[in-house]
């Protein structure tokens, strides 16, 4: 059987360096772009379905940022009567830690120690010293990995943020780092005494005695539904009105914020997919002009139409599959890191999804060029100058 | 047909259609080309010497007429069939030499290897044997570009004779050569003919180089006009 000359195909690539290098560029960033937005949107698909179905929130029912008083805390305990394990509550604390660069924007929320232990525990690993130093710790801080990682803190690192929601500094100290069991628990977030920070808040003269959710872990997730409802039905007359909700639930609506991102992101990579394809199309093309004569003398040599046809798809694939290659290796490095607001998240799916897409592009950008050449006749190439 | 004949015309046709023009570049032609043999074809240009040599190395094909080769017609040959008896039979060797810039003088020779049966290894020994046939073993890793014109010119006959092919078609061989090169390529073709027993058909401008072919062949308006036989004979 006659072989395809690798060699010569390699050959071709290496003499034009620089229009191999950028074609397999634009194919790389192309398919990282499809690569990051995918991971983006399996990220928030991954966080949604990791949500815990026995755990409910209830925050304001005038929006996500909009404060409820603490108080409201032991009549919800009323309402779940013997169907919650344990309510706890978070409080979204924002400030600015060092500067207002965007890599120090991270989580910062106060929340009740024991009770978050009850309702999240299960969601982290953290030694048992580690919870108990922080729980005896009125100005500790616990910190996730990846959080310990980027901002280079370590157990015993003092932590300043400066109040722009609450009034006042957080004078903190990491007593603890924490490592997730769940993709929806994110490791880049700071979690401090609410008590250190409202009573802090007070003192400065600001908010006092809110905070921003809610969050009940129940017995059976099966009585969500109907807990959800009686919550906010009780509240429905009052100055505080809830909205009650699945943890799952609460962060589709947190995702929806964005819009309708699978959407945006779909037409984004087509675009970016389609002005890719124009670009490796046009090299192809452009290195099948240049050969003609030497299409003419391969096929003097007795290489036929399908051999060339076949060699033209073989640099069109080599060149897009090495862009594609190295956009999703770059892709899977993200895999488990922070991503925006969700923990990126890379299945086999989307590799193969982006080297198949990659894979496409090949074909079709040497699709024509392949046609052009093996139907090349003979005389006419040897004739024809590039 | 006798069988002393490799290649066999008769009552060759050939037009070449431009623009609604027909061209009639041979008409009614009848040549053979004995086994063994050197021909020169002469004539002006456009006389149709190239198109002989494109349909007797299978490149083209009659508007009418037979071109057989060992007995075979050539044009009833498919495409794909016709490549791969080019590849077993017919060694090219082209005016402008025609090397693959992007591949050193060894793999230049070896491409048509590919096409064989051979392993690696010895598709090396083969291109290496080529190469030491017309004294450029020393060359063998220099590409095209790192080659003089005449030593160019004989990397391509090495790669024409890589296969071991029966014929050699050569194209204006010495056209783009000086006097010197043009002398070594000759006496190399000369060589392959009488060591060898190949048999070629070469197309020239130059009467000295048509001088060391067992006969010349001279055409005008796709007709042969005269025959002469050279020194040898």
């Amino acid at each position: 059987m006659p072989r395809i000359p690798f060699r010569l195909i390699l050959a071709h690539a290496r003499k034009n360096k620089l229009r191999a290098l950028l074609t397999v560029g634009s194919v790389f960033m192309a398919v990282m772009i499809f690569g990051f937005l995918r991971t983006f949107i399996v990220g928030m698909e991954t966080s949604l379905n990791e949500c815990n179905a026995a755990r409910v929130v209830t925050g304001s029912r005038l929006s996500l940022f909009a404060h409820v008083p603490i108080k409201l805390q032991p009549e919800l305990k009323a309402l779940a009567e013997d169907k919650a394990l344990g309510i706890t509550h978070f409080t979204w604390f924002g400030g600015i830690y060092l500067n207002s660069d965007p890599e120090h924007y991270w989580g910062r929320f106060g929340v009740d120690v024991e009770s978050f232990r009850v309702v999240y525990g299960g969601d982290l690993n953290m030694p048992e010293g580690q919870w108990t130093k922080w729980s005896a710790t009125r100005q500790g801080c616990i910190i996730g990995a990846d959080l310990a990682k980027d901002e280079q803190l370590t157990i015993g690192s003092r932590v300043r943020v400066s109040g722009n929601i609450f009034p006042g500094e957080l004078d903190l100290e990491v007593l603890g780092i924490y490592t997730s069991k769940v993709r929806s628990f994110d490791q880049k977030t700071m979690f401090f005494h609410w008590d250190y920070m409202n009573e802090l808040s007070r003192k400065e003269g600001g908010r006092a005695d809110v905070v921003s959710t809610f969050t009940m872990l129940l017995k059976s997730p099966q009585d969500a539904a109907p807990l959800c409802s009686k919550v906010d039905a009780e509240f429905e007359s009052s100055p505080h009105r809830t909205l009650t909700m699945t943890e799952r639930m609460f962060q589709a609506q947190f995702n929806a914020m964005w819009g309708n991102l699978p959407l945006f992101f779909g037409i984004l990579g087509g675009v970016v997919l389609f002005a890719c394809l124009m670009v490796t199309s046009n090299t192809m093309m452009l290195n099948a002009r240049e050969r003609v004569q030497e299409t003419g003398v391969l096929k003097t040599l007795g290489f036929t139409a399908p051999m060339l046809l076949c060699m033209t798809m073989v640099e069109s694939l080599l060149l897009c599959l090495l862009g594609g290659g190295l956009a999703m290796l770059l892709v899977q490095s993200v895999d488990g890191k922070m991503l925006m607001f969700v923990i990126a998240s890379v299945p086999p799916s989307t590799v193969w999804t982006g080297l198949g897409i990659a894979a496409l592009l090949g074909v079709l950008s040497g699709l024509f060029p392949a046609l052009m050449v093996s139907r090349l006749q003979i005389v006419e190439a040897l004739r024809r100058r590039a | 047909m006798s069988s002393e004949n490799l290649v066999h015309f008769e009552g060759v046709d050939k037009i070449y259609r431009r623009g609604g023009e027909e061209l009639h570049v041979l008409s009614g032609l009848n040549l053979d080309v004995r086994r063994g043999e050197f021909l020169a074809l002469m004539g002006p240009s456009g006389c149709g010497k190239s198109t002989i040599l494109n349909l007797a190395g299978g490149l083209d094909v009659p508007d009418s007429g037979v071109v057989s080769f060992n007995g075979e017609d050539i044009g009833a040959m498919s495409e794909s069939s016709r490549a791969a008896w080019r590849a077993r039979n017919v060694g090219f060797i082209f005016q402008a030499y025609n090397l693959i810039p992007v591949l050193t003088a060894r793999q230049n020779v070896a491409l048509p290897l590919l096409l064989t049966p051979l392993s690696s290894a010895q598709r090396k020994v083969q291109a290496a044997k080529a190469l030491q046939l017309v004294g450029l073993e020393d060359r063998s890793e220099h590409y095209p570009n790192q080659l003089s014109g005449g030593q160019e010119q004989r990397v391509a006959i090495a790669r024409a004779i890589a296969t071991d092919p029966a014929m050699l078609l050569a194209d204006e061989p010495t056209g783009d050569l000086d006097a010197a090169s043009a002398e070594a390529v000759l006496k190399l073709l000369k060589g392959l003919c009488r060591e060898m027993g190949k048999t070629i058909v070469m197309v020239t401008h130059d009467p000295k180089a048509a001088e060391q072919a067992d006969r010349t062949l001279k055409l005008d308006k796709g007709v042969l006009v005269q025959a002469t036989h050279g020194a040898a004979h």
